[in-house]
């Protein structure tokens, strides 16, 4: 009986180091044989593999975000005129982060059929205006302390429209900043402080007061020099 | 490479890679920040071609950036002694603020840049509106309680906070030096 029990474990026993030589060998085929240098190499390519993975992703955000700025932006905003932001009070905010304290205007431009024309009147206090492209940077701003009257008129246009404006007015209109987009689409921002709360529906209506639109160049003045010149006759 | 090998690798580079992506835009990491006691600031953050980790965190928050031109945004997490903000604390936020035209001091949760509500329907201060010592320097107290003075409601239960520090025209964005900015020092008081 004692021998019988004994003998399958002896047998076992028998068979045990052919066994794990048998494992050894499939640990070491999944494995490999993981010495020092081996662990080293191994770690060194963990380290550059996981940063190329963390600059990728860094960069990679903002072409996936889906909430972020511009996306709200051109949720919110009118496509003709300006739009004021809903004033931010508490579980009632558009966009993360707004002053309360500030009153926000938004245009929306596209500049692919004409240029485009911004012309406020300033409440007053701190005003702003600037103008951010789709990939979320600003390419012009401008504040109050910078305007030189008490209003912004603003025409806005993209390189070729540029062109053409320079070569058809070489003298522009200095009461008017012209501007150039670098591309067709975007929006400007307006920002409008309100210093007290009373001050609010000043700055408000001032806001709503701003015109945004496209708008067709008039046609450049031919300039006078001397007398016409006698056109040839068809018939000499 | 033997398989299993490779696929730890991979995974393993993949989960630090993306892990750390993502704590570096959460916690505001940024070459081009700008920091001044428990403030920091992020002057690039609407420029063409700013210091990538700035656009993805605004791209993430959707927070409208603002420039140079305009102003500065000054943030702080924390107190002057680099404790977190939290609702069920008080604090003392005093001092001057550095040159600026006009600023706005604004209170939000940490977490989604939201506004706090509170019955005296107050979630900041602006440079006009806020009750000043001879001296010409302030002193704001964040509280869940009515405090007298410049009271900033905050609320118990409200986790983290933020206090957001908006300098409107201000010489600092446009090439001030940032070493001898006097920014408002944030002092823990009481906590619950």
């Amino acid at each position: 009986m004692r021998d019988a029990l004994r003998m399958p474990f002896r047998g076992l026993r028998r068979s045990e180091p052919s066994l794990t030589g048998e494992l050894r060998t499939r640990r070491r085929r999944l494995f490999g044989d993981i010495g020092f240098a081996r662990l080293v190499l191994l770690a060194v390519l963990v380290v550059v593999l996981s940063a190329i993975v963390h600059i990728a992703t860094i960069l990679a955000i903002p072409h996936f975000a889906t909430r972020d700025a511009w996306s709200r932006i051109t949720e919110l905003a009118q496509p003709v005129g300006v739009t004021l932001l809903p004033r931010a009070v508490p579980g009632d905010e558009v966009l993360p982060g707004l002053d309360p304290a500030v009153v926000y205007g938004v245009c929306t431009y596209d500049l692919s059929e004409a240029p485009f024309a911004i012309v406020a009147a300033m409440p007053g206090d701190y005003w702003s205006i600037a103008f951010h492209t789709r990939g979320g940077a600003i390419f012009y701003a401008v504040n109050d302390e910078a305007a030189t009257s008490d209003r912004f008129d603003i025409e806005i246009r993209n390189a070729r429209q540029m062109r053409q404006f320079r070569l058809e007015y070489p003298d522009p209109d200095e009461e008017i900043l012209t501007i150039e987009a670098p591309s067709d689409v975007g929006f400007a921002l307006m920002r409008g402080l309100v210093s007290a709360p009373s001050e609010r529906p000043r700055v408000e209506a001032a806001m709503a007061a701003t015109v945004c639109e496209n708008f067709t160049p008039p046609p450049p003045v031919p300039e006078a020099v001397g007398p016409p010149l006698p056109r040839p006759s068809p018939l000499r | 490479m033997p398989p299993i090998q490779t696929v730890a690798v991979i995974l393993i580079s993949a989960i630090l890679g993306v892990g750390s992506a993502w704590l570096a835009v959460v916690n505001g990491v940024g070459f081009e920040s700008i920091r001044a006691g428990a403030w920091t600031a992020w002057p690039t953050a609407a420029a063409d071609g700013s210091d990538p980790y700035v656009r993805a965190r605004f791209a993430r928050s959707g927070e409208l950036p603002i420039s140079a031109a305009e102003g500065t945004t000054f943030e702080a997490r924390t107190d002057s002694l680099g404790a977190e903000l939290v609702g069920n604390c008080d604090y003392l936020v005093r001092g001057r603020t550095p040159a600026a035209q006009w600023w706005t001091m604004t209170l939000y949760r940490d977490e989604d840049l939201s506004l706090i509500s509170n019955p005296s329907r107050r979630n900041g201060f602006n440079s006009t509106g806020i009750l000043r010592k001879p001296d010409g320097s302030f002193e704001i107290v964040i509280s869940p309680r009515a405090r007298p003075g410049n009271w900033l409601p905050s609320d118990e239960h409200a986790g983290k906070l933020r206090l957001v520090f908006r300098l409107y025209d201000t010489p600092i964005a446009t090439g001030g030096s940032v070493a001898d900015i006097e920014m408002p020092v944030i002092e823990r008081g009481r906590c619950r």
